[in-house]
């Protein structure tokens, strides 16, 4: 395999906030890597330096072995904040992206009017954007930032807003990218998609990486357990009163609100927290979770807020060495 | 910059102008606005004065007149009658009569809606003698037998005229004003001419004796070079060279400044950032709006040289007026355009850009409050000093070189050319760092200082 994008040391500083500090990262050929981290720790940052929209302050970033301003053309990019001309027609605005990254207008809008046929929007080149559903203008971007099949793809929260049905579009077509070689980067909040996606995931946290390893070991991360209740009663009530329990890191609710979920301290006992639990809320059951992804997002977050730097930075050192 | 770069840069900047300005040009505002305005304003010059050429509405019958002696009723039929042939005159000999002061300029505008049309034909009125009452004199009015009367007091025949006296003109409401108009001006030369001969003065060897002369203004340069004095030589033709300037720089670069916002707040912007840098985009914008403007300029100045040529002008304009014209404004464009696009990618909507647009607009509407100083004085202090300070010296520097009166040192022509060269890439140079972080901005409107601030940011 090899590297399409390295960072090495890349610092990015705003006035007195350091957005992105010290980040070292590399991506190969074909693979598809989770950018986690909560809101304002510097994933947008990194990805507008990776498009040399803006430069590092210190370091360095490499796409495809050269200078990210020359890599333009082998990138693709959705961003979060999806943006059409409303005025403009779907064929003229591919033909447009297409030139500005080097195809012809008229191959541009036939890979574009192929891709849309894959995405389930056919006969759509000669409409307004403005005249499109706000999904239909998310698929529309999608397939312009496909249409010069670049090397690296770069994708900003691209499920979300999308329906079930056209969120497993989008992941499909990811995945036959991925199949065909093309090295995708994608950031999210949504941590399941991520981990059924992604080979590998960095996250990163207030600038700095604290994670950086592949999926599976990310799931085997030390110290992190969570226990799953199903609540008699109103889960919301018993949620709010097991995550005052002690031993209990914080708690949520599945998406049909009937299962409670509580991740446990990393000192706390399982046992004993577990006898709590049945001894204060009626339960129908309680068992030990399956640790997600996105227990590992909120262990690693909280501890790094609670000031747990130096030890999780060793892990993802460490990580990052393997 | 290698080989390969140079190519992307010139592929995408051309790809973004050739957007922005298909996206300008092909629209029903810009062809209703560009093309259909000037074509609506050229008919209606040329409909005008045929309509105008219908003249005043047609009026006979007598205007009586009371003054005790019967004196003055034939001499305001004379004057009457000289003042009708005077409308008669044509083009030239109205410019003539303007010129020697013959006719004043409620006369002039007469003759010239009456056109080449002879009036006196329209108008059949004499003014008769009448010794009625003015009770009388109301009944006839009001009757329809007469179109006025007046009354003229004893005292405004005597020599000198008894001070504070008036006459009295009465009219039927339905009256034209040019109607009235022509009897006031008939009835007070008639008492002139009635006042002169009571004491016994040669009216005609009078009038002789006070008609102005004509002249001919030469202005002699430095080096001895004669040019005739002109008014449209030295004010009108710099201003229209300047405000067509002007007008082209300030729609292209506002529509850049609304271009630019757009982008931003619809979230375009971060898709083209993606796939050209905020450099290339904005040289693309600016030059697409820049295509735009010129267009403008051939279309608007087109129709301007037209103008000229119609009214046999042409003179007026020179070749090397023409290349000046394209030569300030492209530079001028360039100036305001990246001060426009600086501003635009701070800012989230268009409210936000009106307290940053001030300062600019500021400097853009100097060179119209500068106007009339520079065109009285093209070599002044003020005029000199202002067309070395960049964003001002290709409006400046427009009024100065195209008037066609007083010339100016020839150095400063290819210096300012060359000034406002320089100025229009350090313009685009600050703007394209502003540019390049206010795009990425959200949140609240910049001051002018942090703008400075992000010129600076690495």
């Amino acid at each position: 395999m090899s590297l399409v994008l390295q960072l090495s040391g890349v610092t990015k500083s705003f006035g007195a906030v350091r957005a992105v500090d010290g980040v070292d990262f590399r991506m190969e050929r074909g693979e598809i890597c989770g950018c986690l981290g909560p809101n304002g720790a510097g994933k947008s940052t990194m990805i507008r330096m990776i498009l040399a929209i803006i430069r590092p302050d210190e370091g360095s970033i490499s796409v495809l072995g050269g200078d990210a301003l020359d890599a333009k053309d082998w990138l693709g990019y959705l961003p979060e904040e999806r943006g059409l001309y409303r005025k403009m027609k779907v064929g003229a605005f591919m033909a447009y992206m297409g030139r500005l990254k080097g195809i012809s207008g008229a191959a541009s809008r036939s890979r574009a009017a192929a891709f849309l046929d894959r995405m389930e929007l056919p006969g759509i080149m000669d409409r307004k954007c403005s005249d499109l559903s706000k999904g239909q203008q998310q698929k529309v971007q999608f397939v312009s930032a496909l249409l010069h099949e670049p090397e690296v793809l770069i994708l900003d929260e691209p499920f979300s807003g999308l329906d079930p049905v056209n969120r497993r579009l989008f992941q499909a077509e990811v995945l036959a990218l991925r199949e065909r070689g093309t090295s995708i980067l994608f950031s999210t909040h949504q941590m399941e998609q991520a981990e059924r996606l992604c080979d590998r995931v960095i996250l990163v946290n207030k600038g700095r990486k604290i994670l950086d390893c592949k999926v599976s070991e990310a799931l085997r991360q030390p110290g992190i357990r969570a226990l799953e209740i199903e609540p008699v009663g109103s889960s919301a009530e018993a949620a709010a009163k097991i995550g005052s329990m002690a031993g209990i890191l914080g708690t949520s609710t599945n998406d049909d609100g009937r299962i409670v979920r509580a991740e446990l301290r990393g000192d706390a006992d399982q046992r004993s927290v577990m006898r709590d639990i049945i001894a204060h809320v009626e339960l129908r059951a309680i068992q030990e979770a399956r640790v997600t992804l996105d227990d590992v997002f909120v262990h690693l977050v909280s501890d790094a807020s609670a000031g747990a730097r130096g030890t999780v930075a060793g892990r993802a050192g460490g990580n990052a060495a393997a | 910059m290698s080989a390969t770069r140079r190519r992307h840069f010139a592929r995408r900047v051309s790809a973004i102008a050739w957007r922005e300005f298909a996206a300008m040009v092909f629209t029903k505002g810009f062809i209703f606005g560009v093309l259909i305005v000037p074509a609506v304003m050229v008919v209606t010059f040329a409909v005008i004065p045929t309509l105008l050429h219908e003249g005043p509405r047609a009026v006979s019958g007598q205007v009586l007149v009371s003054d005790g002696s019967g004196t003055v009723a034939p001499a305001a039929q004379g004057a009457l009658e000289s003042i009708l042939a005077r409308h008669s005159l044509n083009a030239q000999e109205l410019a003539d009569a303007a010129r020697s002061g013959a006719m004043d300029a409620g006369e002039l505008a007469l003759s010239a809606a009456a056109g080449s049309q002879d009036t006196s034909e329209n108008v059949s009125v004499s003014f008769e003698a009448t010794g009625l009452t003015e009770g009388e004199l109301k009944e006839s009015l009001r009757n329809g037998h007469c179109l006025a009367y007046a009354v003229v007091p004893g005292g405004l025949l005597d020599a000198p005229p008894a001070k504070g006296e008036t006459f009295t003109l009465a009219v039927a409401t339905w009256t034209s004003p040019s109607h009235t108009s022509l009897f006031t001006r008939a009835l007070r030369a008639g008492i002139v001419k009635a006042r002169l001969d009571r004491a016994g003065k040669d009216h005609a060897a009078l009038s002789a004796l006070l008609s102005l002369p004509e002249e001919l203004t030469v202005r002699i340069s430095e080096d001895g070079a004669e040019a005739p004095e002109s008014l449209a030589g030295r004010m009108l033709v710099p201003m229209g060279f300047m405000i067509l300037m002007w007008m082209v720089v300030f729609t292209g670069a506002n529509q850049l400044l609304t271009s630019t916002i757009e982008e931003k707040s619809s979230k375009v912007m971060e898709v083209l950032l993606s796939a050209a840098s905020p450099f290339e985009i904005l040289v693309g914008k600016v030059l697409g709006h820049g295509m735009v403007s010129l267009l403008m300029l051939a279309i608007y100045g087109s129709l301007g040289i037209a103008g000229l040529v119609l009214a046999a002008m042409a003179d007026l304009v020179t070749p090397l007026s023409l290349v000046l014209l394209v030569c300030y404004g492209v530079t001028a464009y360039f100036m305001i355009a990246a001060m426009m696009a600086a501003v635009g990618s701070a800012v989230n909507d268009l409210k936000e850009a009106q307290s940053l647009v001030g300062p600019v607009m500021l400097v853009v509407m100097v060179p119209l409050v500068l106007w009339l100083p520079i065109s009285e004085n093209p070599n002044g202090m003020l005029a000199v000093v202002t067309s070395f300070i960049p964003p001002l010296t290709p409006f400046v520097m427009i009024l100065r070189a195209t008037g066609t009166t007083e010339a100016i040192p020839y150095w400063q022509i290819p210096a300012t050319v060359v000034l406002s060269a320089i100025s229009s890439v350090a313009f685009l140079w600050i703007a394209s760092r502003i540019f390049r972080v206010g795009v990425l901005m959200q949140g609240k409107t910049p001051t002018p200082l942090e703008l400075f601030r992000w010129a600076l940011v690495r």
